[in-house]
């Protein structure tokens, strides 16, 4: 029984991988290690396999068990964190495009100084290709709040992303 | 634009981007993860039960241990908080005769001194007639860089205030204790030390409040707490006397707010003094004071900054 469970479960999970796994990378980046954040939702979204509504988006459902998982991370104020580079170092690159690996680590590292619902929403909109009111469902917002969230998390990562640059360009420390 | 396009490419790169982990990666970690969830042999559950056991036994020994073997109190001079309702009201300490290291500046200080010459403005209601903390509006003295306080005060709403539990026990245990008295040399026959940290709860703070209202003061008090109700983020206190008082004092991000009230013979407050997060203590405070102080602690504040604004009322 429980087999057939766990089939079904990986049945379910396979199509959304990809985008399951890009969501927490950007998500848990400078938080957690991303990795964790997928077994740790993949674990407790098995468990509430019940509660899952057939009809519902499955990425939606995991997506939503893993933004609660990180704010309960959030409240118990862990302090580890990995380091950046460590972050970059650890996982190899068989494409062997190391110019964007950079780029989206810079996206990355830029999403992280967000407000965490900002944050969510730009992932989720942009990245994720989730509708806004996928996003109002997710978030448990209103369609004015999701909207105002992406224009104020765009505004300002377009002045993060041209400070990196800059500070990359000028070299200074 | 360019910023623009920039935005664009990156997250164009970042929904193309390949997984690091494969799909059966996954589905290894995840097989494993539920037989160690599911699979507990029954040599490993009786272990984890043991072990417990063995745990719930330690802990229940250093408690006992700590109770049966607890010194009593002695006549030292510390300060002590009571177990149950550490936050709440301490037993009085000693306080020295020689005056603590102000870190009131000189402005504040020399008001202080010259306070006793001044008149004072009509008297506040007194006794305090026990209404509800509201948001009414009180005509101020004439205040110097008042704009700043005001800012911080409009921010602070009542309505946003949720009670968090009510713990009638722990008030009841609390004010049971108020009335221990210490002797002291000096002019105050007795102190009250009150304590408010940044874990209370709503009620708590009107606790707070009210013991001070039970001396003679006039209190109007605001509170903002964190989002969740985590710990209290800003206390507000306007304190009145029927002497003359007129203090409004402010502090945000602190961690422990004491306050210190010297009583004469009678048990009618003299004076007092305060301090947040532990630090020097004020110089008493007479009750014929009118100004304000604002503290702010926490990120973005390299320790206390406060202001001063002192207005010595004809």
């Amino acid at each position: 029984m429980s087999k057939e469970k766990q089939k079904e479960f990986l049945t379910l999970y396979k199509p959304i991988h990809d985008s399951f796994e890009r969501f927490c990378r950007a998500r848990a980046y400078s938080e957690m290690p991303y990795a964790d954040l997928m077994n740790e939702s993949l674990l407790l979204a098995y468990q509430k396999l019940d509660q899952f509504n057939k009809s519902a988006s499955f990425l939606s459902f995991l997506i939503g068990i893993s933004i609660r998982l990180l704010a309960n991370s959030r409240k118990k104020k862990r302090t580890e964190r990995i380091p950046d580079q460590q972050l970059f170092m650890n996982f190899p690159d068989p494409s062997g495009q190391f110019d964007k690996q950079f780029d989206v680590e810079l996206l990355h590292k830029a999403l992280a100084h967000l407000p965490q619902l900002q944050r969510e929403a730009i992932i989720l909109f942009e990245i994720n290709g989730f509708q806004i009111k996928e996003i109002m469902n997710i978030q448990h917002s209103t369609e004015a709040s999701v909207k105002q969230r992406l224009s104020r998390g765009r505004k300002a990562l377009k002045q993060i992303i041209s400070k990196e640059l800059d500070y990359n360009t000028d070299g200074k420390l | 634009m360019k910023d623009e396009q920039l935005l664009n490419s990156l997250f164009e790169l970042a929904r193309k981007e390949a997984p690091k982990r494969s799909f059966e990666e996954i589905e290894e970690v995840f097989y494993k993860q539920v037989s160690l969830q599911s699979g507990l042999s029954s040599a490993t559950l009786f272990k984890y039960i043991s072990l417990n056991q063995l745990i719930l036994l330690l802990i229940s020994a250093l408690i006992s241990s700590y109770i049966l073997f607890r010194s009593p109190d002695s006549s030292d001079n510390k300060q002590e908080e009571i177990p149950l309702v550490d936050s709440l009201i301490s037993e009085p300490i000693y306080i020295d005769s020689t005056p603590a290291e102000s870190r009131i500046d000189s402005s504040f200080d020399k008001a202080v001194k010259d306070f006793s010459d001044k008149k004072t403005s009509t008297a506040p209601d007194f006794p305090p007639t026990g209404k509800k903390q509201t948001q009414e509006k009180e005509q101020s003295p004439i205040l110097l860089h008042a704009d700043t306080f005001a800012l911080r005060e409009d921010k602070i709403r009542a309505d946003t205030i949720q009670l968090k539990n009510s713990i009638p026990e722990r008030i009841q245990v609390a004010k049971a204790d108020t009335d221990q008295e210490t002797i002291l040399s000096g002019n105050s026959e007795k102190t009250i030390n009150l304590t408010l940290k940044k874990e209370d709860n709503l009620g708590e703070v009107e606790y707070f409040n009210e013991t001070l209202e039970k001396y003679g003061f006039s209190i109007k008090a605001r509170t903002k707490f964190s989002s969740g109700d985590e710990f209290l983020a800003e206390y507000f206190c306007h304190f009145k006397h029927a002497e003359g008082l007129n203090f409004k004092l402010f502090g945000s991000g602190f961690d422990q707010l004491e306050i210190i009230l010297s009583l004469n013979a009678k048990g009618e407050v003299i004076h007092f003094k305060y301090r947040f997060n532990q630090e020097s203590f004020t110089r008493d405070i007479p009750l014929k004071l009118s100004g304000k102080k604002s503290y702010f602690y926490g990120k973005g504040f390299s320790g206390m900054s406060g202001s001063t604004n002192i207005n010595i009322e004809n």
